[in-house]
């Protein structure tokens, strides 16, 4: 039995994403500005902060269970490839591809992650994998994110639109890398794109739109 | 009336001003009473053993706070440390009662130098590191990063920072004494001040456990807390680099007065006591 992300209404600055659900390989793409997509993005992963509160209205259905937005189980079986959030400046890229493995206290999955996480750096091309990661390219950050989906391999990943920016040729590897990665694992994708003319180059199923002309436009602030 | 109205909006201001500080105060006091409760939470949740993330980044920071900030100690402790205790004795042979040197090291040195010295070394060489390391992840988005990994920001960047200030103040303060006491000894019997023995026999009579479990829960505490409050500024970094100076700035003169305080409000209530 496969795991489905699925969301109630959401009320989005005036506006409302309607509920949905994505099942394995099926794609679903939200086209929003960058402020809806952090707010979007901020309640699949909240802030957990001091109170440790889940939102409830999305959640992951897996296996008859019911996990909240936030929650440890979420996190570890939602794929996620957020913008320019690929990575930690202060431990090695090994770490960073491994990072919710040593989290999660099982020994289990951090093992199988530890044998793989080699041919899976081989696969991206990442190399100097013991090197500390510090400043780097968005396409770095992307190829960690893949990385980090390649080796958890959920059955649905929530992406934005981390190619933008690259340089051309970096774009054209990344597409292939991740087209051979997603087909492999053959999740279901929510996409979070700016634009109907994104160059993902994904086939959707849905595609929800949210408009509010009434909000300017602001870029990283989640 | 034009003059009266313009008073009065002077007035009105100076209020609002102060209403907005006491406000904001009193707002930080809530949101560090919940920072500590949730940390020190999680501490004593033992999870963090289990999690080689977590684990692996305590040793990094009680490596880069304890062992490398060791030597620095051990020359603040022969320095001030000893200084203090051939002051103490000399003290005591004016006035010709040598039983006030146990009792003089054991209130000034032990009880209030040592522990508050070792809280303001943690707090010029680490603290400013935590608020600058801490606040750049904020800056990267890192903190968006780990919660979309399902890793607690609290339990992977703060908790291995208390955990580290708080061993590293204890031990580091055991060892400010101990050090400050023997060189201390020694210096005066080789300025031929004292007999190495008699002031060992002193020290020894001054000495009690009160004083050693006072010792070592300010040796614990300052740093502790001092590091919650570095922490708390460290997070109001927000996505704004330019707020890193300020808040690393706030949060050691924060955590300075917070020590003080602290202090002052140890000794009014063992004096009420």
């Amino acid at each position: 039995m496969s795991d489905k992300l699925q969301w109630e209404e959401i009320p989005l600055f005036g506006d409302v994403l309607s509920a949905d659900i994505v099942e394995p390989g099926q794609n679903i793409r939200i086209v929003m500005n960058n402020r809806f997509q952090y707010a979007f993005l901020s309640l699949m992963f909240p802030d957990m902060g001091v109170q440790g509160s889940l939102a409830s209205s999305i959640w992951l259905e897996s296996e008859g269970e019911r996990f909240p937005a936030g929650s440890p189980e979420f996190c570890l079986r939602v794929g996620s490839m957020i913008r320019h959030r690929g990575l930690m400046a202060n431990i090695s890229i090994r770490e960073n591809l491994l990072l919710p493995f040593l989290y999660c206290g099982d020994e289990e999955k951090l093992q199988s992650a530890k044998s793989r996480v080699d041919e899976v750096a081989e696969f991206l091309g990442l190399e100097g994998l013991d090197t500390q990661a510090g400043e780097r390219s968005g396409y770095t950050h992307a190829l960690v994110s893949l990385g980090h989906c390649v080796l958890q391999e959920p059955d649905v990943i929530v992406a934005q639109e981390v190619h933008v920016g690259m340089s051309p040729d970096r774009l054209k590897k990344f597409a292939v890398k991740a087209r051979e990665a997603l087909e492999k694992l053959g999740s279901g994708v929510l996409y979070l794109s700016g634009s109907e003319h994104e160059g993902s180059g994904l086939k959707f199923i849905r595609t929800h739109q949210i408009v509010d002309d009434s909000v300017s436009d602001v870029s990283g602030i989640w | 009336m034009r003059a009266w109205h313009s008073y009065l909006e002077d007035w009105n201001w100076r209020a609002e001003r102060v209403g907005d500080r006491t406000v904001h105060l009193f707002q930080g006091i809530i949101r560090f009473y919940h920072l500590t409760v949730a940390v020190l939470g999680m501490v004593f949740k033992m999870q963090w053993l289990s999690r080689p993330a977590v684990s692996h980044v305590v040793i990094r920071q009680i490596y880069f706070t304890g062992v490398q900030g060791l030597p620095w100690v051990l020359f603040l402790a022969l320095g001030v440390g000893v200084v203090v205790i051939y002051n103490i004795v000399v003290f005591a042979q004016q006035i010709q009662d040598m039983s006030f040197i146990g009792t003089l090291m054991n209130w000034v040195l032990v009880q209030e130098m040592a522990p508050f010295m070792v809280s303001i070394f943690l707090l010029m060489r680490s603290g400013v590191a935590i608020v600058t390391e801490i606040g750049y992840m904020h800056v990267r988005g890192e903190d968006a990063f780990l919660r979309s990994m399902g890793v607690h920001p609290y339990e992977y960047l703060h908790l291995p920072r208390v955990i580290a200030f708080a061993l590293s103040g204890l031990i580091l303060t055991f060892l400010f004494v101990v050090v400050s006491v023997w060189v201390g000894g020694l210096v005066l019997s080789w300025s031929q001040t004292m007999n190495f023995f008699e002031y060992i026999l002193e020290v020894r009579r001054g000495a009690n456990i009160e004083m050693l479990l006072v010792m070592m829960l300010k040796g614990l505490c300052f740093p502790m807390l001092s590091c919650m409050l570095l922490l708390d500024q460290a997070c109001r970094v927000g996505r704004d680099p330019n707020q890193i100076p300020v808040r690393a700035t706030n949060g050691v003169l924060g955590a300075l007065i917070m020590m003080i305080l602290l202090d002052v409000l140890w000794v009014t209530i063992r004096s009420v006591m």
